[in-house]
């Protein structure tokens, strides 16, 4: 099986995007990106103009999580201030700045990474600041959770559980029964979103480097987790261990456990001969769940975007697009791949900084039987 | 060479085993010559192997060290070779070591201040700095530099970094402050280069010389001064560009130094610690 993706569209946004949040019936996709967050709609027909992004309202720093919540018609996002934010959809179109309508702190530093379950009941938002917790510069455990469960109706704090900084990602099964996140460290760990209990907890050294070389502290960690469509396994991704942290050149990489096992079980990874270098920040599952997408950074080698076998573990597709990528999702028909992410950031001109972020989409080419 | 205190001292968290392993061992001297190079420590914190061997009286490391040095000092006299006159230098510089090494033991240190300072290399370096200053040392470098060449994942670094520089920093002034040693000290904050404004794709920042800032506090130096300043986006200087004549000029004057004294070197043209017209800072001279 060889799969091939063609590039549709590319979009310019001012500057980088670190998530996606799509509602389909309507063709709008939100971005969450470095300076704000933005709305983009898609005009439907073969020769509709192309979209343009429309800045709708901002954190004070970094927005790192965007979702939809349709039950309430709301848009919330989560940023490096620590915050979320609620907006509701049903604002004008022509108002640029949408003011939120609920602002909650939900932690003391940078909310990395945010997570809503499928049945819009939880949100999962995760944080934690890295600093020296002993000679060799492990982390120091933090004095609040790094992890914590939010009731999704009120953004009221329900649970908060413990994971060392910084906890990088966070996500979410598809029956919003379990989250699980990773970190800094090569942590993993798995809690019951109605109770907050931990039902698994692992540690992967596959992901972290130690500078030998340059830093004498950790570098890396786990930039993405993903459960499989079953709920059975959980997914990681990030980049193999770097002999010069600074090079960013570790493998690109994903491994496979099976979580529910005591102890937890390592049950595939991605095969060295088919990676490249470079930091994979993003897993995207496929909604036929055969399957999934790893993407993020080329520093060396053929792709950024892999496309695996679930079964096999095979690449069966890959892509060279010319940017990191931060965020992969499918469309519901599986047809489209939507791409966020961006280019190293152009020198400014004539006092101002050209836009470096994009969003690019890609028809998905299935092999002919 | 053979003093209990040596003068200068390089504390490094990677002293060696590195890529840049050939260019921390080649000649930080110069001209000067490798004895005037850093004593240099890391890792560890102690300076290793510097006890006799089991069984080797005093007595016996004294002769052995006398038939060293005088077949040493004929080789160097026969081959009139400035480099094995460094190299001979080293065993001088040993002997100092080993009546320094206790020194350098952190352990000997006060509980109280290994955990303020620390837990990591950087913090204990800057105690052990302290420490150095306090007993007589009058240059000490504490390398911390390359965990901030953020080439790639700067945040993700940076994170660390900051609050960790920033903390040290506040307890090594302050401790210089409390034991009267800040008026006769001059601490310096500095790397030779400063960030790209803007981010690489590897979510990095890179080598960007245009413009960028140190920090000094201590003697000679006005408290609370800034002078300089980028544009906008830190894309370049927009007031008062100092070059590093200038900067040496300040460095020396706050010492109490002469920056225009010149050095003769045989087989060398004159060196200038800094050229005549560099003028130091007046603004942040006391």
């Amino acid at each position: 099986m060889s799969i091939e993706l063609e590039r549709k569209q590319r979009i310019s946004f001012p500057m980088g995007i670190l998530d996606l949040a799509i509602e389909e019936s309507t063709g709008t996709l939100f971005a969450a990106c470095m300076d704000g967050i933005y709305r983009c709609v898609f005009p439907k027909g073969e020769d509709a103009p192309k979209p343009q992004p429309v800045k709708i309202g901002s954190h004070t720093s970094y927005v790192s999580g965007v979702a939809i919540r349709k039950e309430c018609n709301s848009l919330i996002t989560a940023s490096y201030d620590g915050t979320i934010h609620y907006r509701s959809l049903q604002a004008e179109p022509s108002e640029e700045e949408w003011s939120p309508k609920l602002e909650k702190k939900v932690h003391g530093f940078w909310a990395w990474d945010m997570a809503l379950s499928p049945d819009e009941k939880w949100i999962a938002t995760v944080s934690g600041q890295y600093l020296a917790g002993s000679e060799d510069y492990e982390p120091l455990a933090s004095d609040e959770p790094t992890v914590k469960i939010l009731d999704a109706a009120t953004g009221k704090i329900v649970h908060g559980m413990n994971m060392l900084p910084s906890v990088h990602c966070v996500a979410i099964d598809a029956s919003s029964r379990y989250v699980a996140a990773g970190n800094l460290i090569g942590d993993l760990a798995v809690w019951e979103l109605a109770t907050g209990k931990e039902l698994a907890r692992w540690r992967t050294p596959s992901f972290s480097s130690w500078g030998v070389i340059k830093s004498h502290c950790y570098i890396g960690g786990i930039f993405s987790v993903a459960f499989s469509p079953d709920g059975e396994t959980l997914y990681a991704a990030g980049m193999g261990e770097m002999v010069d942290p600074m090079a960013g050149n570790g493998k690109q990489r994903w491994q496979k456990f099976a979580w529910r096992k005591n102890p937890v079980e390592k049950v595939a990874q991605s095969k060295d001969d088919q990676t490249g270098e470079g930091l994979m920040e993003t897993l995207a599952w496929h909604p036929q769940g055969h399957l999934f997408v790893m993407a993020g950074r080329l520093r060396g080698g053929n792709w950024n975007l892999g496309i695996f076998d679930v079964q096999t573990g095979e690449l069966v597709g890959q892509a060279k697009t010319g940017m990191r990528i931060t965020q992969a999702r499918f469309s519901q028909d599986g047809e489209t791949l939507y791409l966020a992410g961006m280019q190293g950031q152009p020198q400014p001109k004539e006092g101002k900084f050209p836009a470096f972020g994009y969003l690019e989409t890609y028809r998905i080419k299935h092999p002919v039987a | 060479m053979d003093s209990p205190v040596p003068q200068f001292v390089l504390l490094d968290p990677c002293p060696e085993g590195n890529e840049f392993k050939s260019f921390k061992a080649a000649n930080w001297a110069g001209w000067l010559g490798a004895e005037y190079g850093p004593v240099r420590v890391g890792g560890k914190y102690k300076i290793e192997d510097t006890e006799l061997p089991a069984g080797l009286s005093d007595a016996d490391h004294s002769d052995r060290e006398a038939v060293r040095s005088f077949l040493s000092k004929k080789f160097e006299n026969d081959h009139r070779s400035a480099v094995i006159g460094s190299y001979n230098a080293v065993y001088e510089r040993v002997k100092g070591l080993m009546k320094a090494a206790p020194l350098f033991d952190l352990q000997s240190l006060p509980e109280a201040d290994r955990e303020k300072y620390g837990p990591g290399t950087f913090g204990m370096h800057a105690l052990l700095a302290r420490h150095l200053i306090e007993n007589g040392s009058t240059f000490v470098m504490v390398a911390n530099g390359m965990p901030w060449d953020c080439h790639v994942l700067n945040h993700e670094t940076h994170q660390m970094l900051v609050p960790e520089l920033d903390r040290v920093v506040f307890h090594l002034i302050h401790d210089l402050e409390e034991r009267g040693m800040l008026d006769d000290t001059l601490v310096l904050i500095m790397g030779e280069f400063g960030r790209t404004p803007w981010l690489n794709e590897a979510r990095g920042r890179d080598h960007f010389p245009n413009a960028w800032s140190l920090a000094m506090a201590g003697c000679g130096i006005k408290k609370g001064v800034v002078y300089g300043a980028t544009d906008e986006n830190g894309m370049a200087v927009s007031e008062n560009p100092v070059d590093q004549r200038r900067l040496f000029a300040t460095i020396y004057t706050a010492l109490g130094l002469d920056p225009y004294e010149t050095y003769n070197l045989p087989d060398f043209p004159t060196f200038h610690r800094v050229e005549k017209e560099a003028a130091p800072i007046a603004d942040l001279l006391a």
